[in-house]
């Protein structure tokens, strides 16, 4: 059985350092993320390409929700708003780690291929198909990518996009949860 | 094993890199926190059925999560650590945690309970989003990703009950982090 001293050693090796800091009277949450912006953050110059694909997507995606928002109305409207200034910010947090690395940022297209979109449900679904295929694009890159900072940095937006994904299956009259584990399938 | 020694061990954990298993160990502490959020929630507090289930539905998930995460911790021979030996207990770990603004033990209201449960599943996403950085086997890290996705979207469903629509509110953050 584990004690409650035990369970206090395993929030530590949970990564919460601030919690175990916290119990230890020593510190506070600025402790945890200092150690992270203080990890190595030079992002490799293999990682370039991958980045690329990944923000290549994400310009892609920006521009089906700039071009489906007037389709839609009422709350699918309002988070088709929100989710595209994240998907913008997304994009110029991935430009800025290929610039760190020395590569060059994939710039956004003048247009996409995103069919014909003339009602909420054909954008809902070209929605829910960007991010599906963000969704499984990150989980593939993320086992490939160093140092661990980087990984870190990148699943903070692939669970932005899961979110993204919930709530456009919802709009679209699809279950918003069908899955304990988010994998770009559904 | 040192995840289960007392504070001795609990100083080196914090000079000497964690083992994998120990972060997934931790992770399985937060998770099992979680299940136990939900399931209190849904024996006592006043919940309206919207509410009621959606959380149904989410402790299924949880319970998947802890399962996975369990499933793991066994291939390895691991042990598996239990869940809050009781309501003092749970009461002490979330008051350890910022990202829960209100207790078990002053959660009085549907709202109280909803401000408590997404402060869960903030703690579950920056455990997750730490381990991330810190797992290296491909394995891993899949669950930790696609296990964090999971909990952001329940922290978003939650946060629109508790911010009665309000997408910005709901869905704050481009970047999720769990740690504030």
């Amino acid at each position: 059985m584990v004690t409650v001293s035990s369970r206090r050693t395993l929030l530590r090796a949970s990564g919460i350092a601030a919690a175990a800091a916290l119990l230890d009277g020593c510190g506070g949450t600025d402790t945890t993320k200092a150690e992270l912006h203080r990890a190595p953050s030079t992002v490799r110059r293999t990682d370039v390409h991958l980045l690329n694909r990944l923000l290549d997507l994400e310009n892609r995606t920006a521009s089906a929700y700039a071009a489906g928002i007037p389709l839609l109305t009422g709350a699918a409207a309002r988070n088709a708003e929100q989710f595209l200034g994240q998907e913008l910010s997304h994009a110029g947090e991935l430009a800025g780690l290929v610039k760190e690395a020395g590569g060059m940022p994939v710039p956004r297209g003048a247009s996409y291929p995103l069919g014909s979109l003339r009602t909420a449900a054909e954008v809902l679904r070209l929605l829910h198909e960007l991010e599906r295929l963000q969704i499984s694009s990150y989980l593939a890159a993320i086992p490939r990518l160093e140092p661990g900072s980087l990984r870190a940095a990148v699943v903070t937006i692939l669970a932005n996009d899961a979110q993204h994904l919930s709530f456009i299956r919802s709009a679209a009259r699809l279950d918003a949860l069908p899955s304990p584990f988010v994998t770009g399938a559904q | 094993m040192a995840v289960l020694a007392g504070p001795a061990d609990g100083a080196r954990a914090q000079t000497q890199p964690e083992t994998e298993a120990e972060i997934l160990t931790g992770l399985l502490v937060v998770e099992l926190l979680v299940v136990y959020a939900y399931r209190r929630a849904l024996e006592i507090a006043p919940l309206s059925a919207p509410v009621r289930s959606l959380a149904s539905l989410v402790l299924t998930h949880e319970h998947a999560h802890v399962a996975r995460l369990s499933d793991e911790l066994a291939r390895r021979g691991a042990p598996l650590p239990d869940g809050p030996a009781d309501l003092a207990a749970a009461n002490l770990e979330v008051e350890q945690h910022s990202q829960v603004p209100v207790t078990f033990l002053k959660a009085k209201t549907e709202h109280d309970w909803l401000r408590l449960l997404v402060g869960v599943e903030r703690v579950a996403e920056g455990a997750y989003y730490l381990a991330t950085a810190k797992l290296t086997t491909p394995r891993y890290l899949s669950l930790a990703a696609e296990t964090m996705a999971s909990d952001a979207q329940h922290a978003g469903w939650v946060a629109l009950h508790l911010h009665k629509g309000e997408i910005d509110k709901a869905v704050p953050n481009a970047f999720v982090q769990g740690i504030p």
